[in-house]
């Protein structure tokens, strides 16, 4: 079953959201094999604010565009493969980032919101279109292949992945929890995400 | 990067037979899927595959070896299978 956002609050101006405290580990994805898959779907609904935020690093030796989100299933065509296709009846959803001035090797904070992207720390970003505003999105992966690609994999860590609707946050899983192993679960919200090929490759930070 | 992963190309055909359990997410790279697993882990999947023989080539020896279609399993580290896995699947294209 999707996780369904619903009884939004109103509107409020939503500030940027802010990662939680410095944890002791990270998990290090390999760009190969590992990643993260939800329990269920995030579905954030048509014609709402939202904001999807975490923080990444990413190996200074990769220099490929990376598509972060992903959605499984659906036709995408090559003009919509940045953005939400419109095909029925499931949308693909993706978000892409080119190498151009990159924090390599640090910890970079992205957020994709109603507006688009947000360029926090020298992040560019392609070939998004303002398309996100009035669909539904759908995401059930991170830092995974989508659509049969390969392109989402990361060479680097990621955490503090939260959502936000209509300036509420209904999903953070913070990533970092090594004695939780493969299922990291969520502080906020019921999505865990699983690591997909997971072997013990935490890192202490 | 360091860690102590291994990574193991094994044909499709392979994999579906017996290894859909181990990592039923493995990637697809040209017909081979990519398993990982750590080092701790290779004694017993060399005695649980007995009937294997388990090849540890150079990439470059890998990417001859399974573009001609071998059978494998291919065992190398995580830069010889970022060396090998572009080579079949192309990152950053869909």
């Amino acid at each position: 079953m999707a996780f369904i956002v619903d009884n939004l609050p109103t509107f409020d101006d939503v500030s940027f959201g802010t990662a939680s405290g410095a944890k002791s580990y990270v998990y290090r994805l390999d760009r190969l094999t590992k990643y993260f898959q939800f329990s269920e779907p995030i579905v954030i609904p048509a014609n709402v604010n939202y904001e999807i935020g975490f923080y990444a690093s990413r190996e200074l030796n990769d220099t490929s565009l990376l598509y972060i989100f992903g959605y499984s299933q659906g036709n995408i065509d090559n003009q919509h493969r940045l953005a939400l296709s419109s095909g029925v009846p499931q949308r693909a959803f993706g978000m892409g980032f080119s190498s151009d001035e990159f924090n390599f090797n640090g910890d970079n904070q992205f957020t994709l919101t109603h507006n688009g992207i947000s360029k926090v720390t020298f992040i560019s970003f392609n070939a998004m279109t303002d398309a996100f505003n009035d669909q539904t999105i759908t995401i059930d992966r991170l830092m995974g292949p989508w659509l049969g690609a390969s392109s989402g994999y990361l060479n680097g860590y990621v955490r503090d992945f939260y959502v936000k609707v209509n300036g509420v946050e209904i999903i953070r899983i913070p990533l970092t929890n090594k004695a939780q192993g493969a299922t990291q679960l969520p502080t906020v919200g019921n999505v865990s995400a699983t690591i997909a090929n997971y072997t013990d490759t935490w890192e202490e930070v | 990067m360091s860690n102590n992963d291994l990574y193991a190309f094994v044909t499709d055909a392979g994999w579906q037979a017996k290894l859909t359990a181990f990592r039923p997410n493995a990637p697809l790279y040209g017909g081979y899927r990519l398993l990982v697993f750590t080092e701790s882990d290779l004694p017993s999947l060399e005695d649980e595959y007995a009937d294997e023989e388990f090849k540890y080539l150079s990439a470059s020896e890998t990417i001859e070896q399974m573009t001609s279609g071998a059978i494998g399993p291919f065992i190398c580290s995580i830069e010889q299978a970022h060396l090998v896995a572009p080579y079949f699947t192309p990152v950053g294209e869909l």
